[in-house]
């Protein structure tokens, strides 16, 4: 875990261009860079991509990192999630479905429980692409139906809708995973 | 704070804490390639372009490599151009040269009145012989005295011949003139010059010596 002063002293250097503090950044956050891409991709070569156009544009433009608007952390996590949601929409098209509220089926916790993290994060990758992101984007990010529409240019009632999309569908998987 | 279900929050604290593969390096040979492009000619640790929010600007490298194309570019073309001026001008270009008209073509002298030509016909300025019974090497001799000559069959000529007496009373040297005009030119097949039995020894005076010794 790196401490916060070092991590200010290798972004003071990667402002200037710094060949090998570019690198000791890149791979002191690769982990948590990483885990970011791989949630939203198909996969790890997709998740490989993602992190490739990512860090260049975070090199490009460290200049305009400011540390009094949050953390280096949050600055990096907004721009691979961007990355990979560009990605999404290049392959796939989000639906005109508006939906009032989503669904909320019944799963059962035990299930959950007892698979692994690979595991679930087979059965979420196996949802449709645009379901996929906002799954991921509203459970396991934490991004509200109002900004996962302005992140994805679509409106709250088609996130919604979504939502309710990938909650039926990881129901039927987690059923038949139980049987 | 987004409502989630029960499921949902075990769901995703399992997924953030997911193992990531192990591709760092494969990862940064690609951000490294990326990044080079942004870099002038130094390789060293000299700052990208300042530009917030980044994209990559060329460098004073850049605009030196266009410039200097550009001048040899210029040279280049001069240097050809150059070439091409102090090239001589073909000959080719010229039209070929004529040959010298043939000997049997006839001359024209232009000081002189054109007789009258048939048409078709160039008109002859020079008194013309007929080219079937004229030699390389004709001696001058009268037009009246030729045409006696070759209009009646002549035998061999001998010393004491009227011919040659002829010339002699004349008193015409015996001299050898060529006449452009006259000479011509010997087709293989044609009809032999001059007299047959008549050569170049017969027209020559020869004065016999009297042997006083003989009786």
């Amino acid at each position: 875990m790196i401490l916060e002063q070092e991590l200010a002293d290798i972004i003071a250097l990667c402002r200037t261009g710094n060949r090998k503090a570019q690198e000791q950044l890149y791979r002191q956050l690769y982990g948590f860079a990483m885990a970011i891409a791989m949630r939203y991709s198909r996969d790890a070569h997709d998740a490989a991509d993602i992190m490739s156009h990512a860090f260049v544009k975070v090199f490009r433009s460290i200049q305009s990192y400011d540390p009094s608007k949050g953390s280096f952390h949050a600055w990096l996590k907004k721009i691979i999630t961007n990355e990979a949601l560009d990605h999404i929409k290049q392959r796939s098209r989000f639906s005109n479905v508006e939906l009032e509220k989503a669904e909320e089926p019944h799963v059962d916790n035990v299930i959950i429980e007892k698979m692994d993290a690979e595991g679930l994060m087979l059965l979420i990758k196996q949802l449709p692409p645009a379901t996929h992101a906002v799954f991921v984007l509203y459970v396991v990010d934490g991004y509200t139906h109002q900004q996962i529409a302005a992140q994805l240019q679509i409106s709250e009632g088609t996130s919604k809708w979504h939502l309710s999309e990938a909650r039926k569908i990881l129901q039927q998987k987690l059923s038949n995973y139980k049987q | 704070m987004n409502q989630l279900l029960q499921y949902e929050q075990l769901l995703a604290e399992k997924i953030q804490q997911s193992p990531v593969p192990d591709m760092a390096d494969a990862i940064w040979a690609n951000i490294e390639l990326e990044l080079d492009k942004d870099l002038p000619d130094n390789p060293g640790n000299e700052p990208p372009s300042s530009t917030p929010g980044g994209g990559g600007a060329p460098g004073i490298s850049f605009y030196f490599y266009i410039v200097t194309g550009v001048v040899i570019t210029a040279l280049v073309l001069t240097f050809v151009l150059l070439q091409d001026k102090d090239k001589p001008v073909q000959p080719s270009a010229l039209p070929p040269l004529r040959e010298a008209p043939a000997e049997n073509t006839p001359v024209i002298d232009n000081s002189l009145p054109p007789p009258p030509t048939r048409q078709g016909s160039t008109p002859l300025i020079i008194p013309r012989i007929d080219s079937s019974n004229t030699r390389a090497a004709d001696p001058i001799i009268n037009r009246s005295f030729a045409d006696s000559l070759f209009n009646q069959p002549v035998g061999r000529m001998t010393s004491d011949s009227v011919t040659i007496k002829d010339n002699a009373r004349l008193g015409a040297p015996v001299t050898l003139a060529i006449d452009s005009a006259m000479k011509q030119k010997e087709i293989p097949g044609k009809k032999p010059r001059g007299v047959p039995g008549i050569t170049d020894d017969d027209y020559k005076i020869k004065s016999e010596k009297k042997d006083s010794t003989k009786g």
